[in-house]
Order: structure tokens, then sequence, then C-alpha cells
């Protein structure tokens, strides 16, 4: 099997159930560890889940494409999308300390995302969001 | 997926969460765990020894709870926390907000 895996889906949640499965295949096919896998499965789950709820002005039908490639000792995974820009490097840092009854809800997914990936660059270009994201891999 | 099976335990309700609690499913607990909250369910436990995934979506909703269950001077206990899904936890600074036991027996003790 290749090392690269390329899933495109229109804007909708009902999608992510089709990029866990097609992760799922991929795994199998080069097995990672429990962490890289559950790393790479829940940033891939915070983005989307980002772009499809909060990127788009219209009602329309999109379509984002991801891309995992094992490169020697990394796994890069790249998400393209047309929605507005946003650069996930600029959201404000999470409350990960305060007391429960101080404890604002939401606002966790960029922080898991950054705390996920090793390194994390974006770019808008041609009317596109373009994230890359690299997870060190290690022994399965 | 996510499957709950719900069952009563004298005054303590236990849910068990099988599978994913992402995006897509973290509604259905939500439902779930609102529905018992307004009925004054005050001591909940929550077995996620076969929950595989965590999302950000799941932990809002255990927040929300969290919250509630607090309001109403009732008790939220989690056991079995895989260690993915403790991982998550510990990024997200949720083992500081929860009591996690290893065994629902332990958390049956607690809160009792």
């Amino acid at each position: 099997m290749k090392n690269t895996l390329t899933i495109h889906i229109q804007n909708r949640l009902s999608e992510l159930e089709k990029v866990n499965q097609r992760l799922q295949t991929f795994f199998n096919a080069h097995p990672q560890s429990m962490h890289v896998r559950n790393a790479v499965h829940l940033a891939i789950d915070e983005l989307i889940s980002n772009i499809i709820l909060h990127g788009y002005a219209d009602r329309a039908d999109h379509q984002i494409e991801i891309r995992v490639a094992l490169v020697e000792d990394q796994l890069v995974v790249k998400i393209e999308d047309d929605a507005r820009p946003f650069n996930p490097l600029t959201a404000l840092p999470a409350d990960t300390e305060s007391p429960l009854s101080e404890r604002p809800i939401g606002g966790l997914g960029i922080h898991l995302v950054r705390n996920l990936t090793d390194t994390l660059h974006y770019e808008y270009r041609n009317q596109h969001n373009v994230l890359t994201l690299k997870i060190a891999t290690e022994e399965p | 997926m996510l499957e709950i099976v719900q069952s009563q335990q004298n005054d303590i309700a236990i849910l068990s969460l099988q599978g994913r609690l992402d995006t897509n499913t973290s509604s259905s607990l939500e439902t779930t765990l609102v529905d018992l909250v307004e009925k004054s369910q005050k001591k909940l436990l929550l077995d996620l020894s076969a929950l595989e995934f965590i999302s950000s979506s799941g932990l809002r909703v255990l927040l929300m709870i969290a919250k509630r269950v607090k309001g109403m001077d009732g008790k939220m206990v989690l056991t079995s926390l895989k260690s993915n899904v403790q991982n998550v936890f510990e990024m997200a600074g949720f083992t500081m907000l929860f009591t996690i036991l290893p065994s629902n027996e332990k958390a049956i003790e607690a809160l009792q």
C-alpha cells in the first residue's frame, strides 16, 4: 500500500465517519503506536469539525481535502479547504487551569491540536487554507 | 459510534460508554446526561473503560454536566480511562476537575 492517503469529503459532519474509516485502513497497512494513531485521529477530527461548523458563510457544498503521508519518521497531515481564512496558530490559548466553577466551556479543540503535533504550519494561498501538521512516529 | 448503557445502583446512575465520543456522538451523551440532571439525579458514575476516543466535543459535554452536578450539590465520578483518553484529559487540564478512579467498585464506595 502506498505511503500516502488522500481523502476528499464534503462539508458535512457525517463525512467524519468516512475519514475515520479511511484512517483506520491506512493504519492497518502502516501500523503506528496507539499514541500516534490517536494524535492523528484527534487532530483531524478537531480541525475538520471546526472547518465544517465555523468556516463557511454560505450553505453551499464545499470540498475539503485531507492528505496523510508517512515521510521517514513523521506523519505529515495536510488539510486544504476553501472556508474563510483561519489560522489556528493565532487562536487564543485555552484555559486549562481554572477551577470547575470558572472554567470556560469550549475552546479546547485547537489547544489539543497544538499539543498533539510537533509542528504546525499555516498558509492561505489561492483562496484556500492550507494547514500542515507533523507528528513524529514511534515504535508501534 | 457511541453506545451508552445505563443502569441504576441504589441512588447512583451508572453510564457505560462504549466507542467514540466525538463531534457526531457527543450530543447523544449530552441528551442522556441532561435528562438525568433534570430529574435531579445527584450521583453519576461514568464508566469509560470501553471508551476508545474522546475529542473536545466530548470534553465539552463532560465539563457542562460537571458544572450542573456541582451546582445541585451532586457528585460525578469517572472510572477506568484508557491511556489515550487519560492523555486528552491531561492536555485539557481536566484531571484536576474530575474524580477519576480505577474501578466502578471504588467509584461506588466514593459516591456512597
